[in-house]
């Protein structure tokens, strides 16, 4: 309470009541903007900790190995070359290769990424293909059992893998398709009970217009579902192409276990052996960081040209 | 085109009805059928017969390279006694409790500070980048930082004055470094579900509660926290399905040492099987596997169904 | 639209046409030559065996021979994986530890016939190898090189601390105090301020010169590691009780030995196992000045001769309470895989692989010690060209001072057993008695 004394001292400036409603209004500024600091210092340190590994993959793989220990603090590439790319890529001689620090074992990181391409590629297309054909099915057509059915391939997303890996390697084994193409891309080729289950939930989306129309025209089912419903659901479709892309060319567990053989090895099984192959003991730090970025750049590639539909698809996928 | 709409409604109320066997439509199932057929030879070929095939093996002493013998359930017998089955199924509920926890804690804080400050499409493809690459390769990667003589992570924690750790090679931090290695490889994406789930929350309620003078924090705690809870527990149960799973990172790094300290199931059921040649054995504990899991996903989802039902 | 579908399908087209094309790891033929796939994992042999694949194919023009070198780790998954699939090399380097395994489960083929008929002296390789590759009476292979253990040490850490090659022919150790072994090690370590180990104000926390470096856990083996203390103590690996193996880990010998070892890290003197196993291993650290002494094996000579930094002597193994040295001896010998698809090129292969044409080839790279008796000579004049001089190794051979590693079936599982526990006490988290109910373990593997 202001006494009439301090009502006359402020020398005729604006009374209390105002003034103590902008200072509230100053301290709430203050401590938002001081929120909004804080919270952008905390985003930035999560972007650092996200991006530097990155960073340190790269300047890994340009220095020499020998420097390696003597400058672990540079940020800069130790001794900056190329060497680590040339040996990775096949472009080095044994010898050099050797001296080094790198291992005699011929790597051609060429071979690795074609039979990466070509794996996920096969996957994906045909995956996403099949597992499109049976979500219409579910979500459009009328057929006995189809709730049953497909409760039953949901339960799958439920089983733990290596229960039918396990049995899948004999089964293989048994094709004669160990170390071949078809025996990596076989068992997820047909289907996934993930991309019939998000391809549903579209298809159950569209609006039912088109096709009836297209139906009383004679249309048959075949050709309603490739040149009217795949059109229409060509976002989600693709998304989901994307992701299968994506899932296929990490994989690991599987590869590792059909795909051996240096001609369908694929890059990250690849990386797994080249960690082993050093005659000393220790790692090719450098040439293990060429090779990792070597593997990476591919889906990061994709990635920066198509990422929109990617980051958008996030969400659809998790709430439903 | 009101005829047409007739028509529809006609269709609709059919369809909306359960229709008797005799209702279907056959050249609609024939079609059905083709359409499913590639799928459902893929399911039965390599699921079912499989699944099947791996009970059976589960009661030999099957070794890859011969038949193996009818064991009746030693293999299961053994399971029971087997300290490192129980070890490793100890191990993964570490890092499953470490990796889900701090994630979801983590990616909560993304989306959020997101949700608040910046909607850009760039910060949003950063934070997904290390969700885009291999398991082995953020694997390697770290390797390489949290190396103990030459990673520049304890080179920093000398310079600061901190001890060393030898981040692989400590049974006690083993586990705990496998756990957020993935975390850091996963936390942009899950951030990315949750922020898309922020995106459904009303701006209202923030306005509302920020003229009523609530804080930050509380608005998080009243409004945002509630409202994202289908999202989460969503979230929380794909995490633990998947982190059970945990592998990739595991073979290239520390491979179940030291110390046994990171032998998960995954790879101590992948090292019975290929490099012990107990194939038998290997598929009995995957079946065991198999069991607890649906026990723990249960058990996850009466929990969750249980609160949803308390929230209403 | 739909040119993107066209592009997919017709990747997708080539994709699988390759696919179905399959491709396989074991040799293809073209026409009369029959290609044999020969694999092992010492990269640093890659080159002595390619020699003698050439002078095979010379002495037999209708048979080709292809040399794979594959990563440790790496190299027995494919073997495991080929044999599963018929896709195995048809002869590979086979290891003492996987023998018995691949014999009771009939993976390699024994050899009798072409030594009877080849009239192959199986008495021209160094005593007890040819025993290693026997089972059940029946020959899996004929011995290819011999593998010896020694301390390599850094000459001019040596000179500074006033010591010469002469002190350390004749080191002993014990488990009470180490001996006169222990006490070179302490000289050799230095802090980093420059006091040695043996001195006073000795930091054992801030070391920049360890007296002798670590390789590892070793597992159940501790090959070059910690078998040459143990064995050298009157203890060995196993008994045969009744016709089945009976492990020795609980015996007192053995935890005197590994408790002794133990106290070399604890007391600054060797680094610890995280160390060890970190970014940089022991070749290298010994390479870049970190170890002043390391004990090795005989196939490592060239690659730790080869660091220009480092100037290196060979010194023997430590004498132990037993009054002897004991160093391993582990002989590799070359497998023929069942899945072969030609057996008798295969055999011809093994037969001279064994031969004194193909290991005088090897001798003369000096990167191993070959099996046959007659060839140390030649291959101490080879490494001698490349200024090592391995009389230390062959020293331990003439006077019998020699183990060779268990060779029992489900070594695998025994390791699986062993290495944790092996990790676990050099690592600090169990103590000594562990061993106990570890060895317990092992043993109930075989009842």
């Amino acid at each position: 309470m202001t006494s009439v004394l301090e009502k006359t001292t402020l020398g005729g400036q604006t009374p209390a009541a105002p003034r103590s409603m902008s200072a509230a209004d100053r301290k709430r500024r203050v401590r938002r903007r001081l929120w909004k600091i804080g919270a952008w210092i905390i985003l930035g340190a999560v972007l650092l900790v996200t991006l530097f590994p990155f960073y340190w993959m790269l300047r890994t793989s340009f220095s020499t190995n020998g420097a390696l220990p003597g400058q672990s603090t540079n940020l800069l590439p130790a001794d900056f070359t190329l060497d680590a790319y040339r040996r990775v890529l096949g472009l080095s001689t044994v010898s050099d290769s050797l001296q080094q620090g790198g291992s005699t074992a011929s790597i051609n990181f060429w071979i690795y990424l074609r039979n990466s391409v070509v794996v996920a590629t096969v996957t994906t297309v045909f995956q996403t293909l099949f597992s499109a054909m049976a979500a219409y099915a579910f979500a459009r057509l009328r057929w006995p059992f189809r709730s049953a059915v497909f409760a039953l391939f949901l339960g799958a997303m439920l089983v733990p893998p290596i229960f039918t890996t396990l049995p899948n390697f004999v089964l293989i084994r048994d094709l004669g398709l160990l170390n071949t193409y078809a025996g990596i891309v076989l068992p997820g080729l047909l289907m996934s009970p993930f991309a019939i289950f998000f391809l549903r939930q579209f298809f159950l989306g569209i609006s039912t217009e088109v096709e009836e129309a297209a139906k009383i025209d004679g249309a048959g089912y075949f050709r309603i579902f490739f040149r009217i419903v795949v059109p229409m659901s060509w976002a989600p479709i693709s998304t989901l192409a994307l992701l299968t892309y994506i899932g296929s060319w990490n994989d690991y567990f599987w590869p590792l276990l059909v795909g051996q053989n240096e001609n369908v090895r694929v890059l990250t099984v690849a990386l797994g052996i080249f960690r082993a192959q050093t005659p000393n003991g220790s790692p090719d730090w450098a040439g293990l960081m060429a090779a990792t970025f070597i593997a990476a750049l591919p889906v990061m590639l994709i990635f920066a040209l198509l990422g929109r539909k990617v980051i958008n698809s996030i969400g659809f996928s998790g709430i439903k | 085109m009101s005829t047409t709409s007739s028509r529809l409604q006609r269709s609709e109320r059919l369809s909306a009805s359960r229709p008797a066997l005799s209702a279907f439509n056959r050249r609609e199932t024939r079609a059905a059928l083709l359409f499913v057929a590639p799928a459902a030879i893929g399911f039965i070929a390599f699921f079912v017969v499989p699944a099947i095939r791996g009970v059976g093996f589960s009661f030999t002493s099957y070794d890859l390279f011969s038949a193996g013998s009818f064991v009746g359930f030693d293999n299961y017998a053994r399971l029971v006694t087997d300290s490192v089955f129980w070890n490793a199924l100890w191990v993964t509920l570490q890092y499953v409790v470490v990796n889900v926890g701090l994630q979801t804690v983590v990616a909560l804080l993304i989306a959020v500070l997101m949700h608040r400050l910046t909607k850009s499409m760039l910060v949003r493809g950063l934070i997904l980048g290390p969700y885009l690459i291999a398991s082995v390769v953020a694997a390697l990667v770290w390797l390489w930082i949290l190396d103990y003589q030459i990673g520049i992570f304890n080179n920093l924690l000398d310079f600061i004055g901190l001890d060393r750790q030898s981040f692989f090679g400590n049974p006690h931090l083993a586990i705990f470094t496998v756990a957020l290695i993935n975390v850091w490889k996963s936390m942009g994406y899950t951030a990315l579900l949750l922020f898309a789930g922020l995106q459904t929350i009303p701006k209202e309620l923030y306005e509302a509660s920020s003229i009523d003078g609530a804080g930050e924090w509380k608005s998080f705690w009243r409004i945002t926290l509630p409202l994202l809870r289908p999202v989460l527990i969503v979230v929380l149960v794909i995490s633990v399905i998947g982190s059970f799973q945990i592998f990739d990172t595991i073979a290239v790094t520390t491979k179940g040492g030291p110390v046994n300290s990171t032998r998960v199931i995954y790879y101590y059921i992948y090292d019975l099987a290929f490099n012990r040649y107990e194939f038998g054995y290997a598929s009995a504990m995957a079946l065991a596997l198999f069991a607890i899991l649906a026990i723990v996903t249960f058990i996850q989802l009466r929990v969750t169904r249980a609160r949803d039902n308390d929230l209403a | 639209m739909k040119k993107q579908r066209l592009i997919a399908a017709a990747m997708a087209a080539v994709a699988i046409s390759g696919a179905l094309a399959g491709c396989s790891a074991s040799g293809t033929d073209s026409g009369d030559k029959v290609n044999l796939s020969y694999w092992l994992w010492d990269a640093n042999q890659q080159p002595a065996y390619k020699a003698c694949a050439t002078a095979f194919t010379k002495a037999n023009p209708d048979i080709d021979v292809t040399v794979k070198q594959f990563g440790w780790d790496d190299y027995w998954s494919q073997i495991t994986t080929g044999l599963v699939s018929g896709t195995a090399p048809d002869v590979f380097t086979g290891h003492s530890s996987y023998f018995p395994t691949f014999v009771e489960k009939h993976q390699i083929l024994p050899i009798d016939d072409v030594v009877k008929a080849d009239d192959i002296n199986l008495k021209q390789y160094e005593t007890g190898l040819t025993a290693a590759w026997t089972s059940g009476k029946k020959l899996y292979g004929l011995p290819k090189d011999v593998g010896l253990a020694a301390m390599y040490v850094n000459s001019d850490m040596l000179e500074k601390a006033g010591l010469t090659a002469d002190d350390l022919s004749n080191l002993e150790w014990n488990p009470k105090d180490g001996g006169t072994f222990e006490k070179t090690i302490a000289h050799l370590t230095l802090d980093a301020k420059g006091v040695r180990g043996d001195e006073p104000g000795f930091d054992k926390s801030n070391v920049a010169v360890y007296g002798l470096g670590l390789n590892g856990d070793g597992g159940g083996l501790g090959e070059t590691i910690w078998g040459q203390y143990a064995e050298s103590n009157d203890w060995t690996y196993l008994d045969e009780k009744g016709g089945k193996p009976h492990f020795n880990y609980d015996d007192k010998n053995f935890l005197d030995a590994i408790s002794w070892f133990k106290g070399l890290s604890d007391k600054g003197y060797m680094p610890t196992l995280e160390q060890a196993v970190s970014g940089i291993g022991q070749q290298d650290s010994y390479g870049a000045g970190k170890y002043a002494m390391i004990s090795e094996g005989s196939w490592s000579a060239s690659t730790l001769f080869g660091y220009k930094d480092v100037k290196s002597i060979i010194a023997p193994l430590p004498l132990g309470p037993s009054g002897h040295r004991a160093s391993p001896a582990n002989g590799l010998a070359d497998n023929i895989a069942v899945t072969t698809k030609h057996p008798e090129q295969s055999k011809k292969l093994v037969a001279f692989l064994g031969s004194k044409d193909c290991q005088s080839l090897v001798a003369k790279q000096a990167v191993v010690f070959p099996a046959i008796a007659d060839l140390s000579d030649a291959t101490k004049k080879a490494y001698e060209a490349k200024g090592i001089d391995i009389s230390p190794f062959l020293e331990t051979v003439d006077k019998g001072d020699i183990y060779s590693s268990p060779s029992v079936a489900n070594w695998a599982e025994v390791n699986a057993i062993m290495t944790p526990a092996m990790q676990a006490y050099l690592g600090g988290s169990a103590p000594l008695d562990s061993f106990v109910d570890a060895n317990k373990q092992v043993n109930a593997l075989y009842n």
